[in-house]
């Protein structure tokens, strides 16, 4: 039997930080043995990042998230309206060449992709939807289902 | 985000509590201006109470960096948990920031860049 929990928030910084605060607890409560809490790490740093982008660059007046958790692991959902933007397409790591000095921003989407086991994006009726999955790693450190 | 800040000559410790994150970059760039524009260019960051840095947080140690090297200045990040320490590496920027496992290794690098300083 899966768990659930389902926001709608004002696209705000604060607000990204009450719902990595439920997400974590959320993890908390599903991930289990040496790995969970660098997994649940994981989780709250892609949510997060999704989070900040929709904040900056989304452009909406709310924000839908959906949390999910079952056997097989973690679902983080967030839904956007808007203009099509499928944010998984040629992300890369911003490279930093010698001597070449540091860039203050271009990482989110690129550390979502490192953090996550699965990323889908899907545009249904005007609405960006961006999925992260989380699965969950048994006890000899395999992951017990795929998502 | 809370800041405690101490001060010994030129030589400033920030000890950073709370999560460094959206919400709280500006506010963590806006002391470190409010120290550089009084000619604080050395800077210790003890970090080991940041639980949690996002992208956001990163961009914001690396402006603090631009900020004190334009002024031949420097800040030292140390006492790195390990969420910090792996957003640092997965972006690479721990091979721009300097970073020293202690406190004492912190001071000591900026001590020697403060006596350089000073023999120009």
């Amino acid at each position: 039997m899966g768990k659930r929990l389902s926001f709608q928030i004002v696209p705000n910084f604060e607000n990204v930080d009450m719902v990595r605060a439920a997400l974590k607890g959320f993890c908390n409560e599903s991930y289990r043995g040496a790995e969970a809490e660098a997994r649940t790490w994981d989780l709250c740093l892609a949510a997060t990042e999704a989070m900040n982008n929709a904040v900056e660059h989304s452009g909406a007046e709310q924000v839908e998230i959906e949390i999910s958790a079952d056997e097989a692991g973690v679902v983080f959902r967030i839904i956007t309206q808007g203009e099509r933007f499928d944010p998984t397409v040629g992300v890369l790591m911003p490279v930093l060449k010698d001597g070449e000095e540091l860039q203050e921003g271009g990482f989110g989407l690129a550390i979502i992709k490192e953090m996550v086991d699965g990323l889908r994006y899907e545009y249904i009726e005007g609405k960006n939807v961006m999925t992260l999955d989380k699965i969950i790693i048994d006890k000899k450190g395999e992951g017990e289902h795929g998502i | 985000m809370e800041f405690n800040i101490g001060m010994d000559g030129d030589l400033v410790t920030m000890d950073l509590n709370g999560d460094l994150v959206a919400s709280s970059a500006e506010e963590f760039k806006s002391q470190v201006a409010k120290l550089r524009d009084k000619n604080f260019y050395f800077i210790l960051m003890d970090m080991s109470r940041v639980g949690f840095m996002d992208s956001s947080g990163l961009g914001a140690c690396m402006a603090v960096h631009k900020m004190l090297s334009e002024k031949n200045g420097m800040v030292v990040l140390t006492r790195l948990s390990d969420s910090v320490v792996k957003v640092l590496r997965l972006t690479r920027a721990d091979q721009k920031l300097k970073i020293a496992p202690t406190k004492q290794e912190g001071i000591k690098i900026l001590l020697d860049v403060i006596i350089a300083e000073r023999k120009k």
